[in-house]
């Protein structure tokens, strides 16, 4: 894994965009949160998410291809503008899925203090993640703790 | 919100309004000619209440099979049977020489007008919104106009080469068909839309077709219209009489009719084509219901007056009455079968069609009947003249305008019963409304379900003392968060543990204890919310969360000074002064004055379209500049940033529940209720600033490219202006840097 800079923040806010919950807010408040991420490239193989470990922030695919494993092997791959680990940054708690990478990936890191400046000034924004987990559960009741997956 | 103009269903209705003006002229045509000669104009009465009680016999099954099935079910047998009752006349006159079968032909040709009407209103009613039924449907009845004068043109060619007067009946036959392939082919095209039934939320039982017409606002449509057709019936008959009275063979009198209908719809097509949906995009819907009435009144008194100084027979009469015919037919046409089938939007969709085929069926053809008995009442029990007639047709037309205003009035508040009714539903509010950023939103929503005075924060219990500043300076925020509340009571003294108090608004974990503990100082709050609106150096995140927490201090100063700072240079932080102010004012009233909120709304919304051209104009400029999309997208924000503002705004001065349900409707995706709230609130607002609200609340109208050869430099000035905001009017830098990138791209 490595972190090199590789976007401008006008970039970052384009990838934000296409994220269904944060599609609601206004661009200069996704500048503010895109400021605070993190970028973060894995190799193929390299793991990004470890089952059972404390978690606090949620990743961004920005390129490449990853994969979620659940513990009854369910297995699900993830392409750019999907998120994982959403519900860390809401309740703090062990990550229920392992996700690595399957080809080159970038993702944007977006740590809970971030997230909880966002939802504290837009609303807006928490009711795209219960919208998107609302529908989640509704479409197959698959466990929460992995992916926002369309 | 997307409201552009449809084309595919304008066009598809207005062949049917074509269609239907052509099959009304056909009939009407030989219709005349056989039963005038026959029984001449004296027999027109018993025409009109025959028309009142065949309208009165179907009217009920009609209302009855709209609530049953689609409005496309039920056009299809009711046109299948109207063409084939048109050609077993045709063939009954031709075969027959049954001239009596011409009495049943003028019934027919009021009620299939009628019947015409219902369908393409109600087919309008399901494929446009509201805002686009007011500037769309004029051009569908120019189709009618069209169709009707073509049947006049044509009628003379088709009569010397079918022979006889009745085989034109077999042109309409054809017509009737057309008409209802026409309606076939649109419920095909839009089968969405047209197929639907509107069936009530709860699924109740139909309301009898009586109680719908006793409802308070039906019965103001209703009166309208009879009061409109029994105007026009008299207008109509007032012009043939005189016309009868100076021209004295029937030659004479087929060559003023002929000249006169040609006259009437190209007058009428201009009107439409020209006027029609300027007028009601400019003056509105109230106009639209009571130009008709004032106008034809103005021309008929005009006549009266005229008559009574030089008699009824004299040439200034006789124009007169024909200027009330050509105002009433041009204004019925362009702005009150417009406004009135708007007007039936306000209702509820399950009920609309039921009513429009009640109102149209039962009041249309009532109104033609009671004009015949007038008529003939005027004429045999009294022996009255043409005088009489005009002073009856004036008193109708003063109702007629006073019922017009009324059925306005009753839109305006049906239009916000519909909204409120909606907020009562908890599905609607329960996460939307509750959970807003915008206070005025949360008020609204809370008050609407009962919970107006539950507090959502819980304060901590006072700490006793000293180690408080230690506690607020701790790096846990949970131990931050416990000291806030006893801060707060020796902040009033203690600037420094002021500072520490609000520096935990500028954090998510401690902000809202730290606001909760910030609005207990009665006194300082105001003074508090002054420096902060003031500083222009300040942290923004600070000073928004400062300002959504005003709305929960008591202290009687903020709302001044609130209202001192709604022009903020911060377009973001003006939005929480206004959403702060409006939960006041819903708390304690808007105070004395409330004048003083319409010039501060009006002060607001004109500002904030200058920006919103301004926007509009960078976004046309900018939509196809390579590295500018994010600059668009960002402008587009900035427009719906404004939309929030122009809400919060009417909050002040327009029914809270009416903002936050229109403020639903509009941010949805469904654009039949985002034009009906747009509706509501420009009804609702004060005339000056209704234009303003509207283009505000309407959003952009696209990002069309500019095109031509200004638009490389208008592209590189809009740019610049951007990147730099050298006016400070932009006042956004995130713009600023999508600019720099956009300029960095382009090279």
């Amino acid at each position: 894994m490595s972190s090199p800079q590789q976007m401008v923040t006008v970039e970052r806010v384009a990838v934000l965009r296409r994220v269904e919950f944060f599609n609601r807010a206004p661009g200069h408040v996704l500048a503010s949160v895109a400021a605070e991420a993190e970028e973060m490239s894995f190799g193929p193989g390299e793991v990004i998410i470890s089952a059972g470990d404390p978690g606090d922030s949620l990743f961004i695919v920005v390129r490449g291809v990853i994969q979620v494993t659940v513990d009854e092997g369910f297995t699900n791959e993830l392409g750019p503008g999907t998120v994982v680990g959403e519900l860390a940054v809401l309740v703090p708690e062990l990550r229920s899925a392992t996700v690595h990478s399957v080809v080159d990936s970038l993702l944007l890191r977006l740590r809970k203090p971030v997230v909880d400046e966002l939802l504290l000034d837009y609303p807006d924004v928490a009711i795209g993640i219960i919208a998107t987990l609302v529908r989640r559960f509704q479409g197959g009741g698959r466990a929460p703790a992995t992916a926002d997956h369309r | 919100m997307n409201l552009r103009r449809p084309t595919g269903p304008v066009a598809y209705l207005a062949a049917q309004g074509v269609t239907l003006g052509l099959l009304g002229g056909f009939i009407i045509i030989p219709a005349s000619g056989i039963f005038l000669e026959r029984y001449g104009s004296s027999g027109l009465p018993w025409v009109y209440i025959a028309v009142a009680l065949v309208g009165a016999a179907i009217t009920p099954g009609m209302a009855s099979a709209l609530r049953r099935w689609s409005l496309a079910t039920v056009c299809v047998p009711v046109l299948s049977i109207i063409t084939a009752l048109i050609t077993a006349i045709w063939v009954g006159l031709d075969a027959t020489d049954a001239v009596w079968m011409s009495f049943p032909l003028q019934v027919l040709f009021q009620v299939v007008l009628q019947l015409g009407f219902t369908f393409i209103g109600g087919q309008a009613g399901m494929l446009l919104t509201v805002r686009q039924m007011k500037e769309q449907f004029p051009r569908i009845v120019t189709g009618f106009a069209v169709g009707f004068m073509a049947s006049g043109l044509l009628g003379p060619v088709l009569l010397s080469v079918l022979g006889r007067t009745e085989r034109l009946l077999a042109v309409a036959s054809l017509c009737s068909g057309a008409l209802l392939a026409l309606v076939s082919l649109t419920r095909r095209r839009f089968p969405a839309q047209l197929s639907v039934m509107q069936r009530s939320a709860d699924d109740a039982p139909a309301v009898p077709l009586r109680t719908l017409l006793l409802r308070p606002f039906v019965f103001l449509l209703l009166s309208y219209q009879v009061l409109s057709m029994f105007g026009t019936q008299l207008i109509d008959f007032l012009v043939y009489d005189r016309a009868a009275a100076r021209y004295a063979t029937s030659a004479e009198l087929a060559r003023f009719t002929s000249v006169f209908t040609v006259a009437l719809n190209a007058a009428d097509i201009v009107f439409l084509a020209l006027v029609a949906a300027w007028m009601l995009r400019r003056y509105g819907m109230r106009l639209g219901l009571v130009a008709n009435p004032l106008v034809a009144t103005m021309f008929v008194l005009g006549g009266l007056l005229s008559g009574t100084a030089s008699g009824m027979g004299a040439l200034s009469v006789f124009m007169a009455f024909a200027g009330a015919r050509v105002a009433d037919i041009v204004l019925t046409d362009g702005s009150t079968r417009t406004a009135i089938n708007t007007a039936y939007q306000a209702l509820p969709a399950h009920e609309r069609l039921a009513v429009q085929a009640g109102v149209e069926g039962l009041g249309i053809p009532g109104a033609i009947g009671v004009a015949g008995i007038a008529l003939l009442v005027l004429e045999h029990g009294f022996e009255a003249d043409a005088r009489a007639v005009a002073g009856l047709t004036v008193v109708a037309g003063v109702l007629w305008a006073l019922s017009g205003l009324a059925v306005y009035r009753g839109y305006q508040r049906n239009l916000r019963a519909n909204l409120s009714r909606r907020v009562l539903r908890p599905a609607d509010i329960d996460l939307e409304a509750v959970v807003d950023s915008d206070p005025s939103v949360q008020t609204a929503a809370h008050h609407l379900l009962g919970d107006a005075g539950r507090s959502r924060s819980k304060i901590v219990d006072p700490m006793p003392d000293g180690g408080v500043r230690d506690l607020l300076r701790a790096d846990d925020p949970d131990v931050r968060t416990s000291a806030y509340h006893s801060a707060a009571a020796l902040a009033a003294h203690d600037p420094e543990m002021l500072q520490l108090v609000l520096d935990g608004l500028g954090t998510a974990s401690t902000a809202s204890m730290a606001a909760a503990a910030l609005v207990t100082q009665h006194g300082g709050f105001g003074d508090l919310l002054d420096q902060a609106l003031t500083n222009t150096e300040g942290s923004t995140k600070q000073c928004l969360r400062l300002v959504r927490c005003a709305a929960r201090s008591s202290d009687p100063a903020v709302v001044g000074v609130l209202r001192r700072h709604v022009g903020h240079r911060s377009r973001d932080i003006g939005l929480e002064v206004l959403s702060s102010l409006v939960r006041l004012v819903a708390q304690h009233g808007p105070g004395p004055g409330p004048d003083q909120w319409s010039r501060l709304v009006g002060d607001v919304l004109r500002d904030d379209l200058v920006h919103a051209q301004r926007c509009d104009r960078a976004m046309a400029a900018l939509a196809r500049v390579a590295g500018a999309g994010e600059l668009v997208r960002s402008l587009q924000d900035e427009r719906n940033l404004l939309r929030r503002r122009t809400l919060a705004a009417l909050g002040l001065i327009v029914d809270p529940a009416t903002v936050v349900q229109a403020r639903a409707w509009l941010e949805g995706t469904d654009q039949r209720a985002a034009a009906l709230a747009l509706e509501a609130l420009e009804v609702s607002v004060p005339k000056q600033m209704r234009a303003a609200a509207v283009q505000l609340l309407q959003g952009s109208p696209g990002t069309a490219p500019m095109t031509g050869s200004a638009t490389a430099s208008a592209t590189a000035d809009t740019l610049v202006d951007l990147a730099g905001d050298p006016q400070g009017i932009w006042r956004r830098d995130w713009l600023g840097e999508c600019a720099q990138h956009a300029i960095l791209a382009g090279r």
